[in-house]
């Protein structure tokens, strides 16, 4: 029985953890100052830790012991998001927090921000542009810009040439994308490649209403029946022409049109020919009509500030598409 | 007093040497066979849940979460600890091998009760190499099972003990080993009560009664039993109210579990529940493996177990478990259970007892066969070398017996080959892939494994008594990994999480077995990488992360109770046994009546001494006949049959040797043809599941067979029929090949320009939320059409759509439809829709309503359709050229023509058709998506025909409930109707190509 008592008392004392108080916080305020900063803490308890948790990422501090307790030492190169954060000291497994407001102080060059909606337009719903202008810090701090408000808008009529555009000339992450609309009109023409013993189809060039050629990858279908069957032949657009090859069998006549997207092309007739290539013209005449890019309606160019480059924040105030 | 001493010396001896066996044999091999056991890396999933959250039982990596207080956490608690200083597999092997030195002292203290101690050593011996051990550890890897077994032997003779000596001691060691028992297993705590501990009470109530010597009818003797039973009332009051006691308070939590949150499932099919004459693989696994000695000494175990009255409690118990342990062969077991539990148990447990409870007879009847009794009345009647041939002859056989059992799992794959699965949690750690759910397919057990090595969460799980998801409850499903193997319910089951993969977060797959490609594929998912370890992933596009989700609530001091309880059971029963030994030990049981008469009747002793020389020997004779004298081509249907079974399991070589040999035939000829021909749902990603053979004709040297075959694939059973010509050529039947004329196109090289796409992004390198510039818009789609259509008693929502953006889409589709009792139902387009288009491209849908019976206009208060897109980089790629032609039947049924043409690179291995039926106007009355069995290679054609039912007739449309549709959480409108002159020339029968493309993904 004496071996049981010792035993339990054993499992009794392994099972106790060692309690660790919370550090008293000799200098306590409310602000921690970036870059430099130091913050005194009373304690009993060693190999103490600290991280500071902002709103967007840990930030690891270092700690120095002292007579009755440690430091808290803010050494960093950089400013930092300012706003409120927990203070995390830890000692073992015991966490204690603290809330604190982060702060920067020194200048803090100051630059203007475009940001645009929607990012990618498609000409067949609307070439309106949408422009938020505000002005960061270096630390992406967000700052007033015209009567106490942190932004102003604007909006544009784009060009509706397909093409990546920029914001901020030197800034890739500030383009936004000009697409291509859908096909107006399908000119097609075939011919017959007697070698092969089959017929080469061709649609194009495909053009939207703006005059840009499609965009690469548009699924074109090309229907052709033979009085029997009716077939269905997918090809995808590149460069503005979609192609098709059709083998020609026994000597069958086959009736066909190319549609993408509800619009269709005239239909053509495929015959077989001895001759080594006949090519039949499509019955809708192609307008080799390319519209002029259009320059922007209004200039995207940005009130001018202290600052030159403009750089794109991480909490903007995006409009979602 | 010397027979005393030397009989001590060698059973410890023997015990000694069983233990450095069990260290030897098992030791050295578990570490090989755990990986292909049933339920070893269950075991260390558990572990592995201990060793992270010890006193959080909530569990959320497997059927997003679950309570493991549904199972006794004792043995998983342990290997947790030990992980601590081993990596998992190495402490689970420790831990069990260890279990497994505990068990062999069990089984000599326990036959230490019946007999002398060296039988005690026989038994310990035999125990080492016991095939219902081996294969419970070796093949199922329960551990938890020997554990509780291991605590309860040695709790028996403490048990005995105390009911002959009446001392408290005996009561406290005997409640210190149940109570491990109790936290390591329940089920054979349970049973144990059963099984085990009432034999020995009343053995010791008999043996009490025997120290009399006065002579009584048989009737008297029992009733005197009775009466001392009562006599004894106290005692054993005490001992059964400390047992309950003890197994209420230790695992509380598990009975807690048990009533709050009861199991309501359909039962799984287990094959220990079949008629083992019917199923004979049932049979050999879960009777005769586990059984064999048992079964060859069946006759002396009978004729001891049953000669004394002590042994009358062992005697029923034994015959019991005997009879329990037959399964479904007789109906004797499910009566005796009753339905419940007989659908619950699996019943190969029982004889599994059943071979425990017989080891101290067998041994008793073994150690005299070598050196006893029956030795010596052989000797008095045979030679000496006719024992040693017996005894060699049938040693050796066991022994090979017991060797196809350690390497059953190489005989008859029970598990897929061992998997890497570093490259799969390479891929879960990067990308933070783990803030979604996975699921593996074709991995077997080792899920289990890879769950135990990651954090990421699997909608799946390996421990089905604790499934609460609908889903797999309602169906007789034991894991969505290994679906095929459960037929419909199976398919069915995985088909309601591949298709509503939203509702489980459910993102990627992990699948092993190209078996499941096309349901993958047809459910809208698509192949991102495939692994260094060749396991593919694929993917789900639009689904959003796991949200937070809260555990089912468990008072504190329970998780408590939970994490120090059990682990405590197990300190004091090693501490008490030590102080036991030390202050308690006696040198002899001199109170146990040991047997030590060793007279075996004449019929006894030569059908135990030569049947286990017949039928060990006879089984390795048997395997030897099949490996090399089965006579595979003895008639035209053998033939035919094993030919089919070769190809099913893609034995390719051996396939070919059921063709007539010829020259002109050699091998390479028969896989070019196969290369060149085959391929597709049924040569490539069908298992076959039946097969018929009718015998046209047969002449003395030829035969014409017509073959129907049933081929299970993931997209549903699909039936083929053959037509063979045989003939008979040197004793055996062969194969005529078929004569094959390959359609040769006219170019020699082939050229098709692809559009590939890359979503590239703009990411910055950090592991932190990327900001919003960096996101790719969600492209645009169109709603064409959408119409709820009623036929019969069937409902579902047909439409179309189109994605009217530049660049390919995946489009995720739900439909929601709101009762008037606010109640409201969400429903997923399955197969038939296609998820990924180019741009431009289009595809007709319909999303069955399932489970609303009576359904019509007045109950429904609403319907949305939403369509949630992303951009995605392939799966825009749906196949060759489609020509069809419609042929009328009747008013209501049509024959779809459909003639294929690959005009693509690449060979296309499912050729199929999305088709829908439209009216006069356009409006789709259904979508129905067709495949073709084989694949259809580049520059080639490939002509099909479907029947097709048409319901325009008899179907209605209910215009009066209005669909709303969303895209991307933006209402949009649908516009007006679209005549479809193609359909129109076609009887109202539209149709798209939806073909599957498996060499190159990235196409889809």
């Amino acid at each position: 029985m004496r071996l049981l008592g010792i035993l339990v008392w054993f499992l009794f004392f392994i099972s106790c953890n060692n309690s660790v108080e919370k550090p008293i916080w000799v200098n306590e305020c409310s602000n921690f100052v970036f870059p430099k900063d130091t913050f005194h803490f009373q304690s009993n308890s060693k190999d103490w830790s600290a991280i500071l948790y902002s709103f967007t990422q840990p930030v690891e501090l270092s700690i120095e012991p002292e007579r009755k307790g440690f430091r808290v030492i803010v050494d960093r190169n950089s400013g930092i998001v300012e706003g409120p954060a927990h203070l995390c000291l830890t000692s073992g497994k015991t966490n204690f927090f603290f809330t604190v407001n982060l702060l920067n102080t020194g200048d803090s060059l100051s630059q203007m921000v475009d940001y645009r909606s929607p990012k990618t337009v498609n000409p067949d719903s609307n070439i309106q542009h949408q422009s938020i202008i505000h002005k960061v810090d270096r630390f992406q701090n967000l700052e007033t810009v015209i009567d106490a408000n942190f932004f102003f808008e604007r909006e544009y009529i784009l060009s509706p040439v397909v093409k990546t555009y920029r914001a901020i000339e030197d800034k890739p992450l500030t383009a936004y994308y000009m697409q291509a609309g859908s096909c107006a009109k399908i000119p097609i023409s075939s011919s017959f490649d007697a070698d092969k013993g089959r017929f080469n189809i061709s649609a194009g060039i495909l053009k939207d209403k703006y005059g840009n050629n499609i965009a690469d990858g548009s699924l074109i279908r090309f229907i052709y029946a033979n009085g029997k069957n009716i077939y269905r032949q997918e090809s995808l657009v590149k460069n503005g022409f979609a192609y098709a090859q059709i083998p020609s069998k026994n000597q069958e006549i086959y009736k066909l049109y190319a549609e993408t997207n509800n619009v269709k092309s005239g239909v053509i007739e495929l015959k077989y020919s001895t001759k080594e290539t006949v090519k039949i013209k499509n019955i809708i005449e192609v307008k080799e009509e390319r519209k002029k890019p259009e320059k922007p309606l209004i200039k995207t160019e940005l009130p001018k500030t202290t600052s030159t480059p403009a750089k794109v924040l991480s909490k903007t105030m995006e409009i979602d598409e | 007093m010397g027979r005393v001493v030397w009989s001590d010396s060698l059973g410890k001896n023997l015990l000694f040497i069983a233990i450095c066996l069990v260290l030897l044999t098992h030791g050295i091999v578990f570490y090989f066979t755990l990986p292909k056991t049933y339920d070893a890396f269950v075991h260390i999933f558990f572990a592995d849940h201990y060793s992270r959250y010890w006193f959080e039982p909530w569990e959320y990596r497997w059927y997003t979460g679950f309570q493991t207080i549904s199972y006794p956490p004792l043995v998983h608690q342990a290997a947790a600890l030990l992980s601590k200083l081993f990596p998992l597999k190495v402490a689970f092997c420790i831990y069990a091998v260890f279990i497994y030195e505990i068990l062999i002292i069990g089984v000599y203290r326990f036959t230490k009760i019946f007999f002398d101690k060296s039988t005690a050593g026989a038994a310990a011996i035999l125990a080492a190499v016991l095939s219902s051990l081996v294969e419970t550890m070796h093949v199922y890897g329960q551990v938890p099972t020997m554990t509780g077994l291991a605590f309860l032997l040695n709790a028996l003779p403490f048990l005995y003990l105390y009911i002959i000596k009446k001392k408290p001691i005996y009561l406290i060691m005997t409640l210190s080993f149940l109570s491990v028992t109790i936290s390591s297993h329940h089920v054979t705590a349970i049973f144990g009560q059963v099984f085990f501990i009432a034999p020995t009470i009343f053995m010791a109530l008999i043996d009490e009664q025997n120290q009399s010597r006065k002579k009584r009818s048989l009737f008297q003797f029992y009733w005197d039993t009775i009466k001392l039973a009562f006599s004894k009332y106290k005692h054993l009051i005490l001992l059964v109210g400390c047992t309950i006691s003890l197994a209420i308070v230790l695992i509380f939590p598990y009975w807690y579990w048990s009533k709050t949150d009861p199991i309501t499932q359909v039962s799984i099919p287990h094959g220990s529940r079949d008629s083992f004459l019917e199923n004979l693989s049932s049979g050999l696994v879960f009777f005769i493996i586990p059984l064999a000695l048992v079964l060859t000494l069946l006759p002396a175990i009978s004729y001891k177990i049953t000669s004394k009255k002590r042994y009358l409690g062992w005697a029923v118990s034994f015959f019991l478990c005997l009879l329990l342990g037959t399964g479904g062969t007789t109906p004797i077991p499910k009566m005796l259970l009753g339905d419940n539990a007989f659908n619950i148990l699996t019943l190969d447990r029982f004889s599994f007892w059943a071979s425990i409870i017989a080891i101290p007879f067998m041994a008793k009847f073994i150690l005299s066969f070598a050196a006893g009794s029956v030795k010596k009345f052989w000797l008095e009647r045979h030679t000496l070398s006719s024992h040693f041939i017996l005894t060699l002859f049938s040693g050796l056989s066991y022994f090979l017996f017991l060797i196809f059992i350690f390497h059953l799992g190489s005989f008859r794959p029970l598990q897929p080959k061992e998997i890497d699965i570093d490259p799969i949690l390479n891929f879960l750690n990067r990308d933070e892939h783990m803030r979604w759910r996975f699921l593996t397919l074709g991995f077997g057990d080792q899920m289990a494994w890879l769950s135990a090595n990651s954090q990421a969460a699997t909608v799946d799980g390996n421990y089905h008594s604790a499934r609460r998801l609908p889903e797999l409850t309602t169906r007789p499903v034991e894991r969505l990994e290994n679906a095929k193997f459960a037929g419909y319910d199976g398919l069915a089951s995985l088909k309601d999480f591949l298709s509503n993969a939203e509702k489980y977060n459910l993102k990627y797959v992990f699948s092993n077995d190209r078996y499941y490609d096309p349901l993958l594929y047809y459910n809208g998912w698509n192949r991102t990488i495939r692994l260094e370890n060749g396991i593919m992933v694929w993917e789900k596009g639009n689904i959003s992360t796991i949200k937070p989700l809260k555990p089912k609530p468990l008072p504190t001091f329970l998780k408590y109770t939970w994490g120090i309880f059990p682990m405590l059971s197990l300190v004091v029963a090693c501490s008490l046994f030590f102080f036991y030994l030390v202050k308690y030990k006696e040198q002899k049981y001199k109170d146990i009546k040991q047997d030590k008469s060793e007279d075996y009747p004449r019929f006894i002793i030569y059908t135990s001494a030569y049947l286990p020389f017949i039928l060990f020997s006879g089984f390795m004779v048997l395997q030897v006949y099949e490996l090399l004298f089965v006579k595979e081509q003895k008639d035209p249907k053998t033939t035919v049959l094993n030919y089919f079974n070769h190809l099913d399991f893609q034995r390719f070589d051996k396939a070919f040797n059921f063709f007539a040999h010829s020259p002109m035939y050699p091998l390479d000829q028969y896989l070019l043809e196969k290369s060149v021909n085959d391929g597709g749902l049924l040569p490539s990603y069908a298992k076959l599941d039946s097969i018929y053979i009718n015998e046209v004709s047969r002449k003395n040297d030829s035969a014409t067979l017509r073959v129907y075959t049933r081929w299970n694939t993931s997209l549903g059973f699909q039936e083929k029929m053959d037509t063979m010509n045989l003939i008979y050529q040197k004793r055996k039947w062969f194969i005529i090949p078929k004569s094959i004329i390959p359609e040769i196109p006219d170019e020699q090289m082939r050229s098709y320009t692809f559009t590939l796409f890359k979503k590239q992004g703009k990411r910055n390198i950090s592991s932190f939320p990327t900001i919003k510039d960096d996101r790719v818009k969600k492209p645009f789609v169109t709603f064409l059409q959408a119409n709820l259509i009623a036929n019969g008693s069937e409902h579902y929502v047909t439409g179309e759509m189109l994605n009217a953006d530049d660049i390919p889409v995946n489009i995720a589709l739900k439909l929601s439809i709101t009762l008037k009792n606010d109640s409201t139902y969400h429903y997923y387009p399955e197969t038939n829709f296609i998820y990924n288009l180019a741009p431009k491209g289009n595809s007709f849908f319909q999303i069955d309503i399932k489970g609303l019976q009576n359904l019509d206009s007045s109950k429904i208060k609403s319907i949305q359709l939403y369509a949630e897109t992303d951009v995605s980089e392939r799966g825009y790629i749906h196949g060759g050229t489609l020509g069809y032609s419609v042929e009328e039947l009747n008013p209501n049924s049509v024959t779809i023509q459909s003639e294929f043409y690959n005009e693509l690179a690449t060979e296309i291995n499912i050729p199929g058709i999305l088709v829908a039926e439209k009216d006069e106007k356009g409006m789709i009355w259904q979508t129905k998506l067709l495949t073709h069995s084989n694949a259809v290679r580049s520059g080639l054609h490939i002509n099909f025909q479907h029947k097709f039912e048409r319901i325009g007739q008899k179907a209605k449309r209910y215009s009066a409930v209005p669909i709303l549709i969303f895209v991307n959480g933006q209402s949009r409108i649908l516009p007006e109707f679209k005549v479809d002159q193609n359909s129109q020339k076609n009887k109202g029968i539209s149709a798209i190509p939806h073909s599957f493309i498996s060499q190159e993904i990235y196409l889809q």
